[in-house]
This record gives structure tokens, sequence and C-alpha cells, in this order.
């Protein structure tokens, strides 16, 4: 072996990670060279420092207690399909800020999809994104679409119909109509209730009660097994209209730099 | 549905064989994300993770690397987000960029002069590919098998991931010397 051909494997020697014949030619050859030899001792003394300065760390006793505790309600948690939240408890109620309405399904379709899977009733409140949209955006992730649709496991209502009465928001028609399904996903055996409500078409005399609703909604989710993802368009809000809406939502997820970024309610 | 005692069962099993890694995991996940908080969320969340598929971990296979792998996919989808976006440092001018310095200080001395914080901000600002085989092989001590199986990638990439990321190490941790004036040229 040559000088070259020790120093390429000498990290994997020091390593134990090369077979008995090739360990030792190197043996050999460090027996007799100087250079390799101190190339050997350089390589282990910087093994060593990293050892030494950034050797294994005691996990701190409240990560032991907090795993503890969450694995005490692991089944409570649930698959929520969007990669930036992964596992979310029941009760978690959501908000997502779109720019544009291709913006929308990448967050819903998958959303939507799990729950799908994990046998939850699903509703899908459409605006911007009609209906037929969302159908499509869907039906390209779940081939068996149509028959959650026909189950009644999946099901869509225009904003009009689930939020408004005579063309304004109705917070008493809301909160009953959520109550209204949630009794069905339960008394029809699902495992719970998943829903997304876009607001894009929410206008400023609304807004204030539309919050209300919100910090109800709030309140609600988070005792029931429901999850919740409220749609927002950020174009059309303002800085305190963002801050409302966070003010109002465990997570909050936005587009930047064309990645999705979340943010936890304590962090805002 | 878990029946309360199965989901005992299943709690017990988990935490004898899943608890003894809780300070590894959290080693790496601190020199993973680089900030304590965070290090424990991404530990939770992969004890979580871990948890839910319990059942589909193939007994007899390896459990640490098993539960490694975890802790790196939750870290890339979750925490580290920039991975989306590609590093523009190609691994192929690594090679060309490490030659190994010479000078009249010894650089095992070199090494045993720098901070603690300039070892770990050296070992963070490591392009992640390279960093998480550091953290696996020099500090959690798994074998290259282990590490290919948590990466899921062939030994040979392991291999040629650990002999470059040393040397880039090596080439950062003599840099950092050179500017406190540690290195006699």
């Amino acid at each position: 072996m040559v000088c070259r051909e020790v120093c390429d494997c000498l990290c994997f020697y020091l390593d134990e990670e090369l077979d008995s014949g090739k360990a030792g030619e190197v043996e050999m050859h460090l027996r007799f060279c100087p250079a390799c030899k101190r190339e050997m001792e350089i390589q282990i003394a910087l093994k060593r420092l990293l050892q030494r300065r950034l050797g294994s760390v005691a996990a701190p006793d409240s990560l032991w207690r907090n795993v503890r505790f969450e694995l005490g309600r692991a089944e409570e948690y649930r698959e929520s399909g969007i990669q930036a939240l992964d596992l979310i408890l029941w009760g978690t109620h959501i908000a997502q800020f779109y720019n544009t309405k291709d913006d929308v399904p990448e967050i819903l379709v998958p959303y939507i999809e799990k729950g799908l899977e994990d046998n939850e009733l699903c509703l899908w409140i459409t605006s911007e994104m009609s209906e037929g949209d969302a159908r499509d955006a869907l039906s390209a992730h779940v081939p068996s679409l149509q028959k959650y649709v026909d189950r009644r496991q999946l099901q869509f209502f225009s904003y009009k119909d689930w939020y408004l009465s005579e063309g304004r928001f109705d917070l008493q028609k809301t909160l009953d109509g959520a109550s209204r399904k949630y009794q069905e996903a339960l008394s029809n055996g699902y495992s719970g209730f998943r829903v997304t409500g876009e607001a894009s078409w929410l206008e400023l005399p609304d807004w204030d009660s539309f919050m209300e609703y919100e910090s109800i909604l709030n309140n609600f989710v988070s005792s029931y097994k429901a999850l919740v993802v409220c749609v927002y368009k950020e174009g059309k809000c303002t800085t305190d209209n963002i801050v409302d809406v966070m003010d109002r939502h465990k997570y909050v997820i936005s587009k930047m730099d064309d990645s999705w970024q979340l943010r936890r309610s304590a962090e805002i | 549905m878990y029946r309360i005692r199965d989901i005992e069962e299943k709690n017990r099993a988990f935490e004898e064989v899943a608890f003894r890694y809780m300070n590894p995991l959290y080693s790496a996940a601190l020199r993973m994300t680089g900030d304590k908080s965070e290090a424990q969320d991404l530990v939770q969340d992969s004890y979580l993770r871990a948890y839910r598929f319990f059942d589909r971990f193939k007994r007899g296979t390896n459990f640490r690397a098993w539960l490694f792998k975890i802790l790196r996919n939750v870290y890339i989808n979750k925490y580290y987000k920039e991975l989306k976006a590609p590093q523009t440092l190609e691994i192929s001018n690594i090679e060309e960029s490490v030659d190994l310095v010479t000078t009249a200080t010894p650089e095992n001395e070199i090494f045993s002069s720098l901070l603690d914080d300039e070892v770990t901000n050296a070992v963070e600002a490591l392009p992640e590919e390279f960093r998480i085989v550091i953290v696996l092989s020099d500090l959690e001590g798994l074998s290259y098998k282990e590490i290919a199986e948590t990466l899921d990638c062939p030994m040979g990439t392991v291999m040629s991931r650990l002999h470059r990321g040393r040397k880039l190490l090596r080439k950062s941790l003599y840099e950092y010397a050179k500017e406190r004036g540690y290195v006699k040229d």
C-alpha cells in the first residue's frame, strides 16, 4: 500500500470499519511510515476533540417528562397530512394564509386525504377555490374520491350555504352547523371530524363577528375530536387582521420563499 | 381500537427499548438543530412517531438505527426547511478545497487550543449531508451499516461523506485557529 491509499482509508481504519486484510496492510504501512503515522495521530486528535467537546449531552429532565406525558396521550394524536405539522392532537385549530389559489390545495389536499384514510368525517367549505376545483385537486390523490362523497364521509359546502344568511355572516347558524356535523360524525361511527373552511369571501363589515366565531371555535374544538384548518387570503388581510387570526389559532401556516412555514401561537 | 391493557403493554414495551436512547437522540438533535428547545421538540416528535409505528418495527433488526432514521426524517420534514432549497455547494468541489495544510504548529495542538463554541460552530456550519454522518459516527458511535440504514443510502456514500466531511471540518477548524492567532506559520 502506498501513502495515498493509506491516507484514503485511514479514517475507516480508525472507525474499525476496514476488513481485517486491509487493516493489516494499513498497520504494516504505519509501522514504517512516520508521515502516515502522524496523519493518523491528527485524525485521532480530531475524533477525540469532537467527542470531548461535543460528546453525549444528557437530555434535560423536562424532555423526559414531556416525552412520557405525550406518549401517555399518544392515541389522541392524528396524522395531520401537513408536512410542516406532522402529528397533531385532536382539538387543534390551524390557520393557513395563502397568496394564490394554487397554494390552497398544497395544504388542504393532503390534510383531507389523511382524514379520509383515517376514518374521519371530512368537511370542505369552499370559496375562491370552488367545489369543482377542490374535487379535481383531491381526485388526483384520492382515486376513490367518489366513494367517499357517496357515503357522505366527504362533504362540500359553499361558503354562502355554510356561513351566510341574507348575504351576511351568521355566527349562530355557522356554530349550529358545526355542532350538527360533529354529532353526525360520532353517531355514524367516524373516529372524529376534520374540517376546512375558506374565508376569502370575508369583508370588513363581517370581520369582527367572524373573529368572535373563531374565538368560540378555538374553545369549542379544543375539547372535541375535531381538527380545523381556516384558510385566509393573505393579500386581503391587513396587518391587524393577520394578528387577529394569529391570536385565535394554535398554529399558523404561511408560504414564504416558496415553502410552507409553521409558527405556533406562542411564538407569535 | 386498542384496549387499555393493550395500550399499557405497548407503552411498557416501547419504553423499555426506546428510552435508553433518549440521551443519544437528544445529543444528535442538538447538533442537527443547533438549538436546545428545537432539539427537545424534535426528540419528542420523533418518539411520538416511533411509538405510532412501533408495530411496524421489524423485531430483530436494529432499533437504534430505526430510531435515528425517524429522528432524521422528522428533522427533514418538519425542521430543516432549507433542505428543500438545495445547497449550492457542489460536493465534487469540496475535495479540491480541503487540501490539508502544513504549518509549524502541529494540528493536534491547534485542535486543543480551540474553544467549545468554535468546535460547535464548525460542526454546525458543515453542509447537512456531511454533518449528519459525522454526528452519527463520531459523536453517537453508530457503525457505517447503521448510518446507511438511518440515511437510507449505500455504505459507500456514508464512507465518502465521512471522509470528505472530516476533511472539511479539519480545514474549517484550522481556519478558526488561524483567525484567532493560534497558528504559527
